[in-house]
Formats: C-alpha cells, sequence, structure tokens
C-alpha cells in the first residue's frame, strides 16, 4: 500500500508527498504553532499561513462570526511579512522532513513575483501554493502563475476561488501551475441588526464541503493536473469522498481546531480504508 | 500544552444560573498558571470554548460556568461527576507576580472575574495583601464570597451603573496598589488606563496587567483570529496573552 502522492508530476524535481493530508493555508499557521499538539511528521506536507511580501496588519476585531456548521472568517490578511518568514522560520523548516509549501498571498503579478524571488536559495521551502484574488479574471490568474514561474524553479500549485475555479484552471496550469488547490473559501456575511455592524468574511466549516465537492469535480473533469481539495474536510469520509472524484490531495482547515488531531486520524483513516479494499495507490 | 480528557470530579450549583466544575487535570504535566487557559470541546457548537481557571489546586482545576449565556459553556455546565470533556492547554500566558510581596489590587466586571481568583490565592500566598474590587450588572452574575479566599477585601458594585461606581471605588484604592491585575474586557481597560493615570500621574509598564477576553479560533496562535492591538502591532490573545501589560495595549 503506498500513500505516496506527486502533485508536481510535470516539474523536473517533482513534489512527492508521504501522503496527501495537509492542513489549509491559514488554519496551521506556519507548522510550528500545534507542536506538541499534532504529529506533524506525520502529514504530507505544511501549508503555511498566506503571505505577503510585506507584513499585513489585518483589521481590526471582530474578525469571526460563529455559525452553525461552520465560521464567518476575516483577518483581513494579517501575516508577519516574507523577511519575517524566512528570517525566522524558514531555518527550523529546513531542519524538518515534512514538506514546507509557502502559500503567497498579493495583489498582482508583480506582487507575487518579488515574493517568489527572494526564494531562491532559501532552504525549507518546497514549494509555493498562490492564493488568487477573488475578483482575478483568467488571464490575470495566468499572468500572476506566469510571472511567478519566470522567478522559481519550485513547484507551483495555485489557490483557486471556489466559485470561479473551473473558470480559472485552465489558464493557472498554461500559465505554468504545477497543480491547482479547490479552492479558496467563499465569501459570506454576517449583520448585527442592533448595531447593523457587517462582518464580510470567507465561510469555512463543514458547511462549505458540498460546495467544495461540485467545484472539484468540476474542475476534474476539465482539466489534466493534480487537483488538491479544500473545503469542509472534517472526517475520513469527507477525505474519500474527494479522493473518489478524483482530487490527488486534500487539505483540512478549520477541522484542526476543533479536533487537532483531525489531519492524522485523516492519514491512517486512508490507509485503513486501501487496506481493506486492497488498494495498492492513493490514486 | 496537551490534549487530554478531564473528568469532572465535582458539580456544584452555585446559583440557579452558575455552575462550579471541578476537572480532574492529574495528566496535566505543567499545571495552569492564573490567567492561562483550555480550549474545551463542546458539543452543540463548532469551536473550542476557551475556559478559565477559578482554582487551581495539584492534580484538578475549578471554572464558573454561567448557564444560558453561550451554548457551549452550557453544554459544559450541564457535564455530571463522572463524564470526560477534552481539553487542550494550558494555552497562552497568564499573571506573572514578580519581585516582592505588597499591595495586589484585582479589578474585574462579569464572569470573567473567576480568573482571578487563583491569582489571589497565590499571592495572598506569595505575602501580598489583597483586594479585590467587582462589577456586575445584576446580583445573579456576581462571583460568590464564599469563593474567595477570606484574606481578600472584596467590594462590589452591582446595577446598571456598576462601572461607573467601579471608578469610584478605583479612585480611592489605586493609590494602595503596587500592582493591578484586571479582567473585564473592552469597557473597562480604557476607564482603568484613565484612572491610574490620574491617579498614579501616568501609566508605567508593569504596574498593570489585564486579561483581553477576544473570540478566539484555535487557542494556539495558528489562525489569527484573536487580534489585539498594541503599541508593538498586532499581537495574538491566544499566543502572547491572554493576559497583557495595559500600558501596552492601544486603547
Amino acid at each position: 500500500m503506498n500513500l505516496a502522492v506527486e502533485l508536481a508530476p510535470d516539474h523536473k524535481q517533482g513534489l512527492l508527498l508521504a501522503n496527501p493530508v495537509m492542513p489549509a493555508a491559514g488554519s496551521f499557521g506556519y507548522g510550528l504553532e500545534y507542536e506538541g499538539l499534532v504529529e506533524v511528521e506525520r502529514l504530507g506536507a505544511i501549508v503555511t499561513t498566506p503571505t505577503t511580501l510585506r507584513p499585513q496588519r489585518g483589521r481590526p476585531q471582530p474578525r469571526l462570526q460563529e455559525l452553525e456548521g461552520g465560521l464567518l472568517l476575516n483577518t483581513g490578511g494579517q501575516n508577519p511579512g516574507l523577511g519575517w518568514v524566512l528570517r525566522e522560520v524558514a531555518p527550523r523548516w529546513a531542519r524538518g522532513r515534512v514538506p514546507v509549501i509557502l502559500n503567497v498571498a498579493g495583489r498582482g503579478p508583480m506582487e507575487f513575483a518579488q515574493v517568489a524571488r527572494r526564494l531562491g536559495d532559501v532552504q525549507g521551502v518546497w514549494g509555493l501554493e498562490l492564493t488568487l484574488p477573488d475578483k482575478v479574471g483568467p488571464s490575470e490568474a495566468q499572468e500572476i502563475v506566469a510571472a511567478v514561474r519566470a522567478e522559481t524553479l519550485l513547484p507551483v500549485w495555485a489557490k483557486l476561488p471556489l466559485f470561479r475555479a473551473e473558470e480559472l484552471a485552465e489558464g493557472c496550469l498554461e500559465g505554468g501551475a504545477n497543480a491547482l488547490t479547490v479552492g479558496l473559501p467563499p465569501l459570506g456575511m454576517s449583520i448585527d441588526p442592533e448595531t447593523r455592524a457587517r462582518l464580510l468574511g470567507r465561510l469555512c466549516g463543514r458547511m462549505v464541503k458540498p460546495l467544495a465537492l461540485r467545484a472539484v469535480d468540476a474542475v476534474v473533469q476539465r482539466v489534466q493536473a493534480p487537483i488538491i481539495a479544500s473545503g469542509g474536510i472534517h472526517t475520513i469520509e469527507d477525505a474519500l469522498e474527494f479522493l473518489a472524484l478524483g482530487a490527488s490531495a486534500i487539505q483540512v482547515g478549520s477541522a484542526t481546531w476543533v479536533e487537532p488531531g483531525a489531519m492524522v486520524r485523516i492519514v491512517e483513516g486512508i490507509g485503513v480504508w486501501m487496506e481493506e479494499r486492497g488498494v495498492k495507490e492513493v490514486k | 500544552m496537551q490534549q487530554f480528557e478531564a473528568s469532572v470530579l465535582a458539580r456544584v450549583t452555585l446559583r440557579p444560573t452558575l455552575i462550579h466544575l471541578t476537572f480532574d487535570t492529574s495528566t496535566l504535566a505543567t499545571p495552569p498558571a492564573p490567567g492561562q487557559f483550555f480550549m474545551a470541546r463542546c458539543e452543540g457548537v463548532y469551536l473550542r470554548r476557551p475556559l478559565f481557571a477559578c482554582r487551581i489546586e495539584p492534580g484538578r482545576v475549578a471554572a464558573l460556568l454561567p448557564l444560558g449565556q453561550d451554548l457551549g459553556l452550557t453544554w459544559l455546565a450541564a457535564r455530571q461527576v463522572g463524564e470526560a470533556v477534552d481539553l487542550i492547554g494550558p494555552l497562552g500566558r497568564g499573571f506573572a507576580l514578580e519581585g516582592p510581596g505588597g499591595n495586589l489590587l484585582l479589578v474585574g466586571c462579569g464572569s470573567g472575574i473567576a480568573s482571578l481568583l487563583p491569582l489571589a490565592e497565590e499571592a495572598l500566598a506569595g505575602g501580598w495583601a489583597v483586594a479585590l474590587l467587582a462589577a456586575f450588572e445584576r446580583p445573579d452574575l456576581a462571583v460568590p464570597t464564599a469563593l474567595l479566599p477570606p484574606a481578600v477585601e472584596y467590594q462590589m458594585a452591582l446595577g446598571g451603573a456598576a462601572l461607573e461606581e467601579l471608578e469610584l471605588l478605583l479612585c480611592d484604592a489605586l493609590p494602595w496598589a503596587d500592582r493591578i491585575c484586571a479582567t473585564g474586557g473592552e469597557n473597562l481597560y480604557p476607564r482603568l488606563a484613565a484612572a491610574i493615570r490620574e491617579s498614579r500621574l501616568g501609566l508605567r509598564p508593569g504596574l498593570a496587567r489585564v486579561l483581553v477576553e477576544v473570540p478566539m479560533g484555535c487557542g494556539v496562535g495558528a489562525c489569527g483570529v484573536c487580534a489585539v492591538e498594541t503599541h508593538r502591532g498586532l499581537r495574538q490573545a491566544c499566543h502572547h496573552g491572554p493576559v497583557f501589560d495595559l500600558a501596552e495595549l492601544a486603547i
């Protein structure tokens, strides 16, 4: 039984993960925060918090609205910036065995490319996942990926907004993406009827799974590339549903906040499922 | 920090809306410090709930749980003796009383004041004199005096104008205090900071520490939900706090 998955098959060096389970960007910090609670070395990869070229303060409170079966979240993109990450965290990644995928956020091709340029000789980063802006069109999405591709030899994944994944997928692959993550959680809103204060944020949690299943299915049907599914995955059964659709790997988001052991449990569950059915490869 | 199953050792109904639960924490490698917290998994809600100790003893931790305010905490409060609760902790940075004993003024409003109680115990054991000023909207929300060590001087302000009354109490007590520790949130801290500035001719770092209560996602500093504005930029309450120097907060 082989849990390993190749998530950059057309890349010169490839990006072979020991198993198809990893955190979704923004849910697991920089991979160090959960040390002691999560057996990080048993994950297929670590995907970092979306990181920008320069530090971002994010938005003031409120940032969270809990919902039935999930939450609405908006940190305003708070992150310490690339310089801090490379200085303070990357050396620790370089000593680890689990591939680290740096999630990059930005406003346009230039900003994404600048991040990629600074990663030239950095040890500890195995690949990039690009969080595409919500309003990006197919041509700009392609430009962003191509701009990054021109600056780095690392494998590149493009993370597509869930509701626009099908529309953007081909352009990203033409731009040079080695795999696609589907996808960036959809936007939602809450309002306090008394104060009329609004929170516009991303919908996370179980409620997103049916939306993600539909988006992953559409993209799998449309392109020939590894698809990393993300959205509402909490259990082994959830993960198996996405793998059955044709996803090559899965990401776990807010489920880790609820149950830190969720990802490792899913890795184990996929193994048991394969063994019981005599399945040799995840694919 | 560790994740563990904590059995309920005792459950006492202090009032119809206030439950005192004692958990078995004997499997914990490190006991919590006052102001540190646990993230408790609760049925009926999605996210874990922060749980602050109102009493810390070897191998056991107690918490005060209000009924009817939050679905998660209400579920937690309904646990019976022998039932187990999934906890992660201890988390964050709590109160620290450095230096020789002196006069410790505790200030708080609302049910969060329970997290000051173990600090009072620790301070008394360390030779501090302790006074507690508290404000509650209603008598049924007040922390019962029976939970306080007898050596603590306890003054309470009640009703809709409790915060204003607390400010008056502060004017009297602040010149006495060598150290101030508080819980109570965004309504209290600007008033506390203003009162200290007036009474002590400024708010110097190290004088007052406050516990900042903001909604939390993960509890370990990974999600960015519980950001707190400080003069050194945004900090995560769950990781850098929840106890901050009042002089550091941007209020």
